[in-house]
């Protein structure tokens, strides 16, 4: 049975993979989740398609409430409020926000009246990006670096090892501390450099492991003898059948990076305001935890992150149950 | 799935305990009084015969560097109202009755006169003062102090700025200082006499960042220092050769609790005699007359008061977008203020359009506030030349599109609900505005050398007076806290003048004046003015609340049986 | 094995070189200036050219990098890791205050997360036929998702404050005025709890995994045909067998657990090296920042020298001189 198979076969696999392509979905149609903009409407005869997407010139600056009133045709997105929409909403409401869950807003607001579902699916944006994407960094820099020196060995090995040695003993979150609280970092594409570049010494240990005991079989050492360049074995040979292992370990690391996003936004250190991001909302409730006990902006955006660390677990559990039927 | 659903019952109990009684019974529980609602001591808070004995605790929103006021890492705000009175005294004291005035009680001078050129002040300071080491205190300390100020390699500019005219100091005997000025200058005797924390000779010695009064301080008030345990609290007792009357209180506790959430819940506990620092958010909640929050009502006297300070957002008027003083006017009707005080301040703080003391005569009354008013805004920036450009939407102007940056201090709760508002705002008519997040160190650096669009801060002072020629002065650009380059020959003209002016309702009429000038040219978005919502146990006394902070010589502790205990 | 050692300690230079440079190109060559931070701002400062050259003189800020690299790492080789910028205190004597505590907090984690793993695992490897042990592992794994600050604010809500169950304390190490060992412990429970729970679904498949490989080797097969009893098999011979694997993982795991402490000393206001890092971070501390930094990193690197050297001493395939690692 081929690995994919047997994958396929694991009922929690199954489910963790479905899981996670259900958030990976709400991140990329968040916009047309949850908007101020409808999905369709016809206003004075002209029709717009996902007008929450494209949002048109002609439709700025209009409220929801004009617009609705206007439209001829009016289809609003599952969630129609968008993520940073202050004091959303029609109902008159008489005490401050954080408005707890109601008809109007199923997950409650924020202290700005924003709608949680909408940032929670706008939210999943950050985190599954910052998580895929830096992994897919360390992914690139670990394999590189581990079978580079698995198979040159020497002064690069040495090189590369106290490297690897240098990234997993420095404690994770001081450095990011010290990186991201001393350095500009703030943007999501700085966030994911960082922990992109940063995260890689597990992978490249592995990576390297798994790299010396190809090194010793006979196809790597005839290709040598056939002249081809370090690039090209590493890349045809030793990639391919390190790949497994490293990816077993890479959906863990995708796992770790999104609770440490999490933590870094939670500590006041992440994607800067007014983007939404679960470790935002957390910090809210820490705000808010007895006065005047938002519950709701504690319980929803910790079972995301729970969710999406859960599923990704399962993923990895099945991988390497599938890549190694003996474990 | 069910274990999700057993985790949001157990987040929902203990959340479901504060939250305001349902509708049907409409009150139960204790009732609040009208003046505890209003945070004012009720008349029973100060009566009664003092009593000697007992700890205060006081919770402390920050930790300072070091105890050493005259250093300018150390001098933050707080930290200087927990220290001037109780360990370290001044010459003379800021005049509580006379408050918010400027006016000066003898402390450790018990007389000075003045010259009528105002170039001289004489002191002649108080016999049989000695320091918590046993030291005497005279003339000598005094010239240490200041020369420590006055010291270039010392870390000391801030303080040092209010001495910049002062020629010579002579002590001419043991108990006689002769201060002489080369200019006039309104503040002189005023800062001389009531900023300088008097330390004495011996303990300045050596090096100034690492001195041992910096984590020991040596002064001469009736609290003596005891011990300051790193990130927890600091301890002062009461000092057997005060020269004065002795403090009732046996001890003082300052705990810091930087984490206004965990002091709430401290709070709560009744870990706290002096909770400092209350959230908006909390303040409110406590209100609803429920028994969750008996505690609060019944254990304790809330406080608030107005402290002299201003919160504002400033629009550097280098960049293109803000030099013309319509588009300020305009993003000030832009500013959704009803909104801000409902939901972010909780109609707490108080809006202002002044940079003086809210309760002093400075303020001219008249000023009122631009209106919140989108469409007014709209056209003062096409007046102003910043057209909405087809296709994009975004305003622009000899084709520099309207878009900055907010430079947001991470730290700051208030800007975090704040800004997003302001974003929306500014998004209808056609500005874009991003946010950069940085932390309070590049923050500050980067408003000191201009390097901003625009950004936020309070100002704030214990004093009721204040003199704003740093702020506003075009001189004060560059090292100055003119950070957002205002320059305007007639406000200059003003702020000098009224250095010069030594009558104090000569004074009055001329910043009434620089604040109508100001807020006409909005050199800043005035925000609010913020009060100081504290709470205090039932059985602390003689408590008084105002601009100078409590005076925690004067407070005791009634005996236990008053005590709500919890 | 002295000349094991001798390799090993050898390669612990380059290792140590390699953080303290890149703690120090980090903290050095940030943006923005030590001196520019007052977090309550006042008016009124004015002057600050000259104070600032001399500040930056008085720092040895004004010498370039390469120059403040090796007198830094000098000093730090002296263990004088210079003067804080913001308190001016000895940075060293920061870090011995609140070393100690970090590495109690990690130590107890530690402990607790082999406490429950252990029998946890072994009794999943040995009876992988019952639930129970099964369930358990899954639920860790429901537990290892949940971010850890936020099971610590829960944790605090539930059963530290007054509208909880109030059974903990809600900050610090010591109630005021107490410094008894059963006072330490009751203000432990917490954090140790938050700084454990994550470690544990590793560290309880870390020790099935190792276990069930060892059970599967001849020697057991041979000691259960011999007729030793079933539970002296898994708890003598298998175990013992198993440990090394797992002391290598106990190593590894401390970075973690380490790192960890920033989050829950700050929820539970502990005066370790995390609130140290974060703090100084904030005012920015250079000084301390990397003092931190490396005094942390060194005494992680030393303790996975311990856990290579006791491994090392149990088994004697690897007190030969190992090839290319």
């Amino acid at each position: 049975m081929s690995p994919w198979r047997r994958f396929r076969a694991d009922r929690r696999a199954r489910v963790g993979l479905r899981v996670l392509v259900g958030l990976l979905a709400a991140a990329v149609l968040a916009d047309v989740l949850a908007s101020e903009l409808p999905l369709f409407c016809r206003v004075g005869g002209v029709t717009y398609v996902l007008p929450c997407l494209t949002e048109p010139a002609a439709l700025r600056g209009l409220s929801r409430q004009a617009l609705k009133a206007s439209a001829e045709l009016y289809v609003p997105t599952p969630i129609p409020f968008g993520p940073d929409e202050t004091f959303a909403g029609t109902k008159a409401r008489f005490t401050p926000a954080p408005w707890s869950p109601d008809d109007e807003h199923l997950l409650g607001t924020d202290e700005l009246g924003r709608d949680v579902a909408a940032r929670l699916v706008h939210g999943a944006r950050v985190s599954l990006w910052v998580g895929l994407s830096s992994v897919a960094l360390n992914l690139v820099l670990g394999l590189w670096l581990g079978l580079l020196a698995a198979w040159r060995g020497g002064v690069v090995d040495a090189v590369v090892s106290r490297l690897i040695e240098v990234l997993t003993t420095v404690p994770t979150l001081f450095l990011l501390l010290t990186l991201i609280g001393l350095w500009r970092v703030q943007g999501l594409w700085a966030l994911t450099l960082v922990l992109g570049l940063t995260r890689w010494g597990e992978l490249a240990r592995l990576a390297r492991a798994q790299g010396l005991q190809l090194v010793r079989q006979d196809f790597v050492a005839a290709s040598r003898a056939l002249g081809a360049g370090t690039g090209r074995i590493i890349a045809r040979h030793l990639v391919p059948n390190v790949l497994g292992p490293v990816l077993v370990s890479a959906a863990f690391a995708v796992a770790a990076a999104i609770l440490v996003e999490s933590a870094l936004s939670f500590l006041g250190l992440g994607v800067a305001p007014p983007t939404a991001t679960w470790g935002e909302l957390l910090t809210q409730a820490h705000r808010t935890l007895t006065h005047p006990g938002a519950w709701w902006l504690a319980l929803f955006p910790g079972a995301c992150i729970a969710l999406t660390v859960g599923s990704l677990h399962l993923v990895g559990e099945g991988l390497r149950r599938s890549l190694d039927p003996a474990a | 799935m069910k274990r999700l659903l057993v985790l949001a019952a157990l987040i929902v109990l203990p959340g479901c305990k504060c939250k305001p009684a349902p509708v049907d019974p409409p009150a139960r529980g204790p009732q609040p009084t009208e003046a505890w609602l209003k945070g004012e001591l009720p008349p029973e808070a100060n009566q009664g015969t003092p009593v000697s004995g007992g700890t205060l605790t006081v919770r402390v929103p920050s930790e300072p560097a070091g105890l050493n006021r005259l250093h300018d890492q150390m001098i933050d705000a707080t930290m200087v109202r927990y220290l001037m009175g109780p360990v370290y005294e001044t010459l003379a004291e800021v005049d509580r009755a006379a408050l918010p005035e400027n006016g000066q009680t003898p402390l450790l001078a018990t007389s000075w006169e003045e010259s009528a050129d105002h170039l001289t002040l004489t002191v002649h300071l108080r016999k049989g003062v000695t320091f918590h080491d046993g030291g005497p205190f005279t003339s000598r300390d005094v010239r240490a102090t200041v020369e420590a100020v006055r010291n270039v390699k010392n870390q000391t500019a801030s303080l040092r700025s209010q001495f910049v005219d002062l020629a010579s100091l002579s002590t001419p005997d043991d108990f006689t200082v002769v201060a002489r000025w080369s200019k006039p200058y309104a503040y002189a005797l005023h800062n001389f006499l009531t900023s300088l924390p008097m330390m004495s000779a011996a303990s300045l010695q050596g090096d100034f960042d690492t001195l041992p009064v910096n984590r020991a301080p040596i002064g001469t008030g009736p609290f003596r220092f005891e011990s300051w345990e790193t990130g927890q609290k600091l301890t002062f007792v009461r000092a057997p050769q005060y020269w004065g009357t002795p403090a009732y209180l046996d001890r003082l506790v300052m705990r810091v609790v930087k984490d206004d959430t965990v002091a709430t819940q401290l709070w709560e506990q009744g870990e706290f005699d002096l909770m400092t620092r209350i959230q908006p958010g909390v303040w409110r909640a406590i209100e609803a007359p429920v028994g969750a929050n008996a505690w609060a009502i019944e254990g304790y006297h809330r406080i608030s008061f107005l402290e002299n300070n201003y919160s504002w957002i400033g629009w550097n008027e280098e960049r293109p977008f803000f030099k013309d003083a319509r588009v300020r006017r305009a993003l000030a009707m832009l500013y959704p203020a009803a909104e801000v005080a409902r939901h972010v301040d909780l109609g707490i703080e108080l809006p202002t359009t002044c940079p003086w003391y809210r309760l002093s005569a400075s303020c001219d009354p008249s000023v009122t506030p631009l209106p919140y008013d989108p469409a007014g805004a709209a056209a003062l920036l096409d007046e102003a030349g910043w057209k909405v450009r087809e296709g994009d939407g975004v305003r622009e102007k000899d084709g520099v599109r309207f878009r900055f940056t907010f430079l947001a201090n991470p730290h700051s709760v208030r800007l975090a609900k704040l800004v997003p508002l302001l974003v929306t705002e500014l998004k209808r008519v056609g500005i874009e505005m991003d946010v950069e997040k940085v932390d309070s160190a590049i923050y500050l650096s980067r408003m000191r050398t201009h390097d901003f669009d625009a950004a936020s801060l309070a100002w704030s002072t214990n004093e009721g007076v204040r003199d704003n020629y740093q702020v506003f002065h075009s001189s004060q650009r560059d090292g100055g806290s003119n950070y957002v380059g205002y320059a305007s020959p007639e406000v200059d003209a003003l702020l000098e003048k009224i250095r010069l002016t030594f009558d104090p309702a000569a004074r009055v009429e001329l910043e009434r004046e620089v604040h109508r000038k100001l807020y006409a040219d909005q050199v800043y978005l005035f925000l609010t003015n913020r009060p100081a919502l504290d709470a205090a146990k039932t059985r602390v006394r003689g408590l008084s609340a105002s601009l100078a902070w409590y005076d925690l010589r004067k407070v005791w502790l009634a005996p236990a049986a008053g005590d709500a205990g919890h | 094995m002295g000349r094991w050692l001798g390799l090993r300690l050898l390669q612990l230079v380059p290792t140590f070189l390699g953080i303290t440079f890149l703690t120090f190109l980090v903290a050095r060559l940030a943006p923005g200036d030590p001196l520019q931070l007052d977090p309550d701002v006042t008016q009124g400062v004015t002057g600050q050219g000259d104070a600032q050259a001399r500040f930056r003189a008085a720092h040895g800020l004004d010498q370039p990098l390469p120059v403040q690299y090796a007198q830094w790492l000098g000093k730090v080789a002296r263990l004088d890791f210079g003067r804080s910028l913001h308190d001016h205190r000895p940075v060293r004597e920061k870090l011995l205050e609140a070393l100690p505590t970090t590495a109690l907090l990690a130590a107890l984690a530690l402990l607790a997360a082999w406490a429950v793993a252990i029998p946890l695992g072994v009794r999943a490897a040995a009876r992988p036929e019952k639930k129970g042990a099964r369930v358990a592992l899954q639920a860790l794994d429901v537990a290892y998702a949940l971010p850890a600050f936020w099971v610590a604010v829960m944790a605090l809500l539930w059963l530290a404050t007054a509208r909880g169950l109030a059974l903990f304390p809600l900050q610090g190490l010591h109630s005021d005025g107490e410094a008894g060992l059963g006072d330490l412990a009751w203000h432990l429970v917490l954090p140790v709890l938050c700084l454990t729970y994550p470690q544990l679904a590793v560290a309880a498949r870390q020790v099935a995994s190792a276990m069930r490989e060892v059970l599967g080797r001849e020697f057991i097969r041979a000691a259960r045909a011999r007729g030793v009893p079933e539970a002296r098999v898994v708890w003598r011979h298998g175990l013992r067998n198993a440990a090394l694997p797992l002391l290598a993982f106990g190593g590894l795991s401390l970075p973690h657990l380490v790192g960890g402490s920033v989050v829950v000393e700050r929820i539970f206001g502990i005066p370790g090296m995390g609130l140290l890092a974060f703090d100084a971070v904030a005012h920015r501390d250079y000084p301390t920042v990397m003092g931190a930094t490396t005094l942390l990193s060194v005494v992680t690197l030393l303790a996975m020298l311990g856990v290579d050297l006791v491994s090392a001493l149990a088994d004697p395939r690897l007190r030969a001189p190992r090839g290319a690692k």
